[in-house]
């Protein structure tokens, strides 16, 4: 019956649930308390009777099966040993939990809050948010320990991360709450991703995330190169829940949760994540030289740090905190041992530790909640107010202390035995044994000072002394169990033979081999005990001296804390990244010139542009170069100079212009005449469109645009010349590279000239190449030409309409029809207009005739539509906008760009139909048997050639109509002009 | 051939169709939101044909598309996106006084161009369908005009766009020039064979001109040091572009990517892997980094979508090795679907929150949005969460995926530095929770269904797909690139 192993699980997730459907009963917060408590009292039964039916036992449902990973669960003696404390103890506080927010002192947990929240809080009389949070804690923390296999356990490793958040933050409106979770869950949390990575890696090398697979791959893990890293990521994983030394900082802050959150997470369950994780991983990466000492070094340290940082303490829980920080030290350390004595001395440990600390805790919180304070220096004679209180935190400040007869002194045997075990290396066998004693006499004086501060020494503050008295039974309850528990486990003549047993299975597990477990107190005078009594004495001394030791250690020896490296870490990256965002200025040359750079440095770095190899291999070939060429080359150089130090824009603009027909005439010169007249017209058309968008610009901007471009500091200008220097250079040679190093053979132009004419009947490859072999692209092409016309539509039109022109048409102004106004409106020469009239029939000549010789000859439908765009963009500029809507009124582009694309598809279509495949050749002129023209065929490639011709006119027209709208005087868009220049 | 033609350009053309009717049809409607019906409409048939398609694969136009399993994962995905691109759009350009039929057009335009983009195997067609995509994307960033902001937005992501458009055309010209084609299989065949073709193939042209097109690629998908743009652009944009712009056009790179560098270039990844290596490191670096000192959710988001590249370009990096590249390509997929729905998601509660002329977008805005909105707020925790890589969420599956990929092509370092990354994000994610669970304030959220349904929704789908990932894994495995 493997389910019952899900059980657990489920009964508390049922608490959770419950927990949130209480919110509107009519119970008290003890009543709650009790009733919640059934469930993780339940899932303790459970777990009980799970582990007596068989261990290990294993369940498991397929999660990712494509990935091998499960959903499981694992239940062997280590696991039972962390299930039953989490589900013991938190039976215990959830109990603890009503009590602590009952009655007058409801609100306590909200002390720092404000009025108005604190009524709210009365007003919904159950703490159901709080309980829900502890139980859905438990349950993710549950899960932990239960985990099968590495994935599973990652995943309830974080929900423990993220609900101890919410239990921190319960107090969301104190700033040191918010800190102490922020940095809480940014250290477990963060710790958890680190884990995440370790084990990947060991999935990886071991093949399997479950622990059956990984426990038995000790071998290739140990072995493997990659040992180290995962080693380290998992520790950090392991350290940072587990508070080790230096990550220890957010335990103590973590104190600001409600006292039932610290008394369950930060002494029996969070922080033992990961010292469960570490024992349970034992089997299978200890035993190594890292993990030896990198668990011994760092363990002794946390438990120094952590014993003498409690000492300095006058707060009850930070006291306790750090006395936990420094029994984990403990914990971490006896795992990296490799002896039999070391594991047992871990069970042991664990299990002391949770039942005092537990106690304490609670105590603390009981007084806290009593006497309104949990400061040493206003606390004091709370003796004969609070007996039973007394004897609680007595019993277990003895544990703690580990003096006989008590569960802590048997702790505190064990471990010395394994600090003074012979086989340990020479350095850790003194400093082992010695750090031991040093923290033992530190703690001991923790305790002594923690219950004689509290309830025997006379009340620090005389005028105002500590009030309180023993509350209800079951606020007590709950710390006296585990404290009385310490003391019958220590004193029972009769060795409980079930609980050695029982954790001498658990520490089987960690150990990878038989542990024998006794619970004997007394074995005879050996070291250990010499030891032991070393420790006590000393403490006791420390304690005699307190009165000097105390303000001592407070004032003179350092905190030793470690927040300003946590505080200093996140500065940093805070610093690191303002200064990376500096690059992000916002202006578009540093980010070309950042792009340009890369591009070069990949290019020289990564791809090893082979410079020595074009220097030495360049042969200074000048036969090619005759006058002409020499012109187009020196007037491609000169104007693209001057289109960088031109100062007006429109003198910029024609430079522009200039660079691409010379281009132009290389192409004419190379000679690819197709190429060279589409670059003609394509020129022209977009300097065009250059210009006629600067005057949409105001004036006064443009001035003001071309001032800013030229006011540059002098470094700016020198970097930007480098910049743009550097990338000529790596331009430069790049297309050296190809010249001297492209094929001599070409696979492409043979089989073109050879197909065209057959194939299409085609004389101009070119034309063939465009509409007949890659007609697809085509079709592409034109879409991408008509989308740009959309896309300026789409910005002007609205911008003209919003500068207060709604109704294009109707907002013709009251001119006198004919009247001729150009750009800016200026009248311009009736000469001109003479010369306009003439040049649009002309073009619609050229432009017919190019697209019907186009296969035969230079020119297509593309060079077609930009020509007779051209005319047109000669009219908007002498007649003006309205003049010319008018005059050319059949003018209509969208039609125009409607009509082209239809007719490109259905011409597409037309040669499914006829000619046997999409965009296959057919001609219609000689299926028809038209009488045509010599050397014109109306094939469909013709009917493309139409269809791009009219996409293109449209597009044109329709980019040529926006930008030559004239604008109305629109204060409002001149004012926002006017602000983008002066950002 | 000719049928197979028509099929494997099936979708594409019908959407073609559709946007033309639609922009037509929109000259007459006058509540836009009708517009905004169709355009999903048209979507949803698109992806009822697209998903008609599974299964078959096919090479059409004499090798320039190609129809497989990736292409059909990819436009899936493209065209949900489109939807919840619409969704998070309808109420919002409503609201913010920019609703025009346009958007729709120019957004199904871009889809065009994406799901093109998926289907190249053409280099030409590659460039063809970056342009299609980006002009209506430059288009939409400035949609808000005459916004400076969004004028800004447009403006520059034309220029660089064009910019990198034009890296793009000159490596294509270098790779033809090297091989003397522009088609993947044939591009392929030659390098192959440039044994038997003595003269033809030239490596280090062909290097020289993969790089570029790495760059020009790296400019769409945001990668660093290409990735200056993002931030500006994303901030400036009506931020429901920017969720469509954050998803889509980074799933169409990266598509673009894979099928070039995985068919045409595996010869050249002793050269091209340390290459992506870095630029992935980077940008993971970069982007997270950047992202801590922001205070602007946009342009914070805008940084975590840079650092999300980086970690989908892991994928890439064991590009050439025959072994590792289907797990690796499933993992990058895999991680692609978990980002897009996180990624709107969280800026569905980005628009929720905006208000007009810019409001509402700082973090300190987020202050108090755990107690006045909770399902939204704990929709935003778990948007957070994913993007961090914790439990219970997509993110966290998708990271393990993808780290695992990268270690079995033996990148160890790069896992790593994933991991060390991912811990700096959890810095300024969590920050946005805290914002907004523990700081006071008085958040204000629009109420809009498409809206609430699309965020709430994709939180929901965000936990649950975690829990039962399975059939997504599946999903992604089969979506295998067809070989030449």
């Amino acid at each position: 019956m493997p389910h019952v192993l899900i059980l657990p699980l489920l009964l508390i997730a049922l608490g959770v649930f419950l927990a949130l459907l209480l919110r509107r009963a009519p119970l008290t917060n003890p009543q709650a308390g009790w009733l919640l408590a059934v469930f993780p009292f339940a899932a303790f039964l459970t777990l009980l009777i799970a582990y007596g039916q068989a261990h290990p036992q294993t369940f498991s449902v397929p999660w990712m099966p494509a990935l091998g990973l499960n959903f499981s669960l694992y239940l062997d003696g280590l696991s039972a040993l962390f299930g039953l404390i989490i589900t013991g103890i938190g039976t215990l506080v959830v109990i603890y939990t009503g009590y602590y927010f009952d009655g007058a002192h409801a609100s306590e947990h909200l002390q720092h809050a404000n009025r108005k929240s604190a009524i709210t809080n009365h007003q919904s009389s159950i703490e159901t948010r709080f309980f829900a949070y502890i139980l859905l804690f438990m349950l993710a923390m549950l899960g932990l320990v239960l985990a099968g296999d590495l994935i599973t356990l990652f995943v309830f490793w974080e929900g423990t991360s993220i609900t101890s958040f919410l239990l921190i933050s319960y107090k969301y409106k104190d700033e040191a709450a918010r800190k102490g979770a922020f940095k809480s869950l940014f250290i477990t949390g963060g710790g958890g991703i680190a884990l995440l990575a370790g084990f990947l890696f060991v999935i990886h090398l071991s093949g399997g995330a479950d622990f059956q697979t990984v426990l038995a791959s000790r071998e290739i893990l140990t072995t493997s190169p990659l040992y180290p890293v995962l080693f380290s990521l998992i520790a950090l994983g392991a350290f940072t829940k587990s508070a080790q030394f230096p990550a220890h900082i957010w335990l103590p802050e973590a104190m600001t949760a409600p006292t039932p959150a610290s008394a369950f997470l930060h002494s029996a369950t969070m922080v033992k994540a990961g010292i469960y994780l570490l024992a349970r991983l034992n089997p299978a990466l200890g035993n190594t030289d890292l993990w030896f000492w990198t668990l011994s070094l760092i363990g002794l340290t946390t438990m120094l740090v952590g014993a003498y940082l409690g000492a300095k303490q006058n707060d009850l829980k930070p006291l306790l905190a750090y006395s936990t920080v420094s029994q984990l030290g403990v914990l971490v350390a006896l795992i990296g041992q490799d002896t039999e004595i070391a594991f047992k001395a871990l069970v042991i440990s664990i299990l002391a530790h949770a039942l005092y600390k537990s106690a304490l805790f609670m105590s603390a919180g009981i007084i806290d909640h009593e006497t309104g304070t949990r400061d040493l220096r206003k606390l004091g004679g709370l003796l004969r107010q609070m007996p039973i209180l007394f004897g609680i935190m007595g019993i277990a400040g003895l544990s703690m202390a580990g003096l006989p007869p008590l569960f802590g002194f048997l702790a505190k045997e064990t471990l010395l035995a394994s600090a003074t075990h012979p086989s340990l290396p020479a350095v850790i066998s003194t400093v082992f044994p010695l750090t031991t004693v040093l923290a033992g006499a530190l703690i001991l004086f923790q305790a002594a000072i923690l219950v004689w501060g509290t309830f025997l020494a006379p009340p620090a503050d005389p005028k105002h002394p500590a009030h309180g008295h023993d509350p209800k039974p079951g606020f007590w309850l709950p710390p006296a169990l585990p404290a009385l528990l310490s003391l019958l486990i220590g004193v029972t003549p009769v060795e409980p033979a079930f609980l050695a047993n029982f954790l001498a299975e658990a520490a089987k597990a960690a150990y990878g081999d038989k542990v024998k477990v006794s619970l004997a107190l007394w074995t005879g005078i050996n070291v250990p005990l010499i030891l032991s009594l070393v420790a006590v004495s000393l403490g006791l001394a420390l304690f005699w001296q307190r009165n000097r030791l105390r303000p001592a250690l407070m004032a003179l020896l350092p905190n030793l804390t470690v927040n300003a490296l946590f505080d200093g870490t996140l500065r940093g990256l805070d610093r690191l990244s303002k200064t990376a965002t500096r690059l992000q200025g916002g202006k578009l040359r540093v980010y070309l010139s950042i792009m340009v750079l890369s591009l070069g440095g990949l290019l020289v770095l990564f791809n090893g542009l082979p410079f020595g190899f074009v220097l030495e291999h360049q042969s200074l070939n000048l036969t090619g170069l005759n006058v002409l060429r020499l012109f187009a080359l020196l007037m491609l150089a000169a104007s693209a100079l001057l289109s960088v130090f031109l100062r007006r824009d429109l003198h910029a603009i024609l430079a522009v212009g200039v660079v691409g027909l010379a281009v132009a005439v290389w192409m004419a010169l190379e000679p690819a005449p197709d190429v060279a007249l589409v670059q003609v017209v394509v020129d022209i058309l977009s300097t065009v469109i250059l210009i006629l968008s600067l005057t949409l610009i105001p004036r006064a901007l443009r001035l003001r645009a071309m001032e800013f471009t030229h006011k540059q500091s002098r470094p700016g200008l020198v970097r930007d010349a480098l910049v743009a220097g550097l990338a000529g250079l790596v331009m430069m040679a790049v297309t050296l590279t190809a010249l001297e190093t492209r094929p001599r053979l070409s696979v492409v132009t043979p089989f073109y000239a050879e197909n065209a004419k057959p194939l299409t009947g085609a004389k101009d490859i070119v034309g063939a190449i465009v509409v007949d072999f890659r007609a697809a692209d085509t079709m592409m092409e034109i879409l991408v030409f008509a989308l740009a016309g959309l896309g300026i539509y789409t910005l002007l039109h609205y911008a003209t309409r919003k500068a207060g022109v709604h109704s294009r048409e109707a907002s013709a102004p009251d001119l006198p029809p004919h009247t001729p106004l150009g750009v800016h409106n200026l009248p311009t020469s009736p000469l001109l207009h003479v010369l306009a009239y003439a040049v649009l029939p002309l073009a619609f000549v050229l432009g017919i005739t190019h697209m019907m010789y186009g296969h035969d000859q230079p020119g297509d439908g593309f060079t077609a539509g930009v020509i007779i765009s051209l005319a047109i963009a000669l009219w908007y500029m002498l007649f003006g906008y309205y003049e010319t809507r008018r005059k050319l009124a059949w003018l209509n582009r969208n039609t125009m760009i409607a009509v082209g694309l239809t007719l490109a598809v259905l011409n597409a279509l037309g040669g499914l139909a006829f000619g046997g495949g999409l965009l296959a050749p057919v001609d219609y002129g000689k299926m028809l048997g038209l009488p045509l023209p010599p050397g014109f065929a109306l094939t469909n490639s013709f009917l493309f050639e139409v269809a791009i011709c009219l996409t293109v006119m449209g597009a044109a027209t329709l980019i040529l109509d926006n930008l030559g709208h004239p604008r109305e005087d629109d204060p409002e868009a001149e004012a926002e002009l006017d602000a983008i220049g002066e950002r | 051939m000719t049928q197979l033609d028509f099929i494997t350009v099936l979708p594409i053309a019908f959407l073609t169709f559709w946007v033309c009717a639609l922009l037509l049809a929109d000259l007459f409607i006058k509540r836009k939101g009708l517009t905004a019906v169709l355009a999903a409409v048209g979507l949803a048939i698109t992806l009822g044909l697209t998903l008609m398609q599974v299964g078959r694969s096919a090479l059409g136009f004499n090798g320039m598309l190609v129809l497989d399993g990736f292409s059909i994962f990819v436009q899936t995905l493209l065209l949900l996106s489109g939807l919840l691109g619409i969704a998070l759009a309808y109420g919002y350009i409503r609201r913010m006084k920019i609703e025009r039929g346009e958007y729709y057009g120019l957004l199904l335009f871009s889809i065009i161009g994406m799901m093109l983009m998926a289907q190249a195997a053409d280099l030409i067609m590659v460039f063809l369908a970056l342009e299609t995509l980006s002009i209506p994307l430059y288009v939409l960033a400035a949609f808000a005009r005459p916004n400076p902001d969004s004028e800004e937005s447009g403006l520059k992501y034309f220029l660089l766009g064009a910019f990198a458009g034009g890296f793009v055309l000159y490596g294509i010209a270098l790779i033809y020039g090297a091989t003397g084609s522009t088609q993947l299989a044939q591009i392929i065949s030659v390098v192959n064979l440039s044994g038997g073709f003595e003269g033809i193939y030239n490596p280090t042209l062909m290097l020289i001109g993969a790089a570029l097109v790495l760059v020009g690629l790296g400019f769409k998908v945001a990668a660093v040091p290409f990735h200056m743009w993002t931030p500006d652009v994303y901030q400036g944009a009506p931020t429901a572009v920017t969720a469509f712009m954050a998803a889509g056009a980074k799933i169409a790179g990266f598509a673009a990517l894979l099928r070039v560098f995985a068919l045409a270039f595996p010869t050249l990844s002793a050269d091209l892997s340390p290459v992506l290596w870095v630029i992935s490191a980077l940008t993971m670096f970069g982007g997270n980094l950047i992202a801590i000192s922001q205070t602007n959710i946009k342009r914070m988001l805008a940084y975590s979508s840079i650092a999300h590249a980086g970690y989908i370009l892991m994928a890439f990096v064991p590009f050439g090795d025959p072994k590792v590249l289907p797990v690796s390509v499933a993992a990058g997929l895999f991680y692609l679907v978990a980002y897009t729905l996180t990624n709107f998601g969280t800026w569905g509660v980005v628009i929720a929150l905006e208000k007009a002329e810019g409001k509402g977008l700082e973090i300190s805005d987020y202050a108090g949005l755990g107690r006045k909105y909770p399902a939204l707020a704990a929709a935003m925790t778990v948007f957070m969460l994913s993007l961090t890589g914790m439990p219970p969420t997509l993110g966290l599956v998708g990271k393990f995926y993808l780290f695992r990929a990268v270690l079995e092509g033996g990148y160890v370092w790069l896992a790593v530095i994933g991991v060390i990354t991912s811990l700096i994000s959890a810095y300024y994610y969590l920050r946005v929770v805290v914002t907004m669970y523990m700081h006071e304030g008085e958040a204000q959220t629009e109420r809009e269904f498409w809206l609430g349904l699309t965020t709430l929704g994709a939180a929901v789908l965000t936990v649950l797909i975690s829990l039962t990932p399975q059939w997504l894994f599946i999903l992604a495995k089969d979506a295998v690139l067809m070989l030449f």
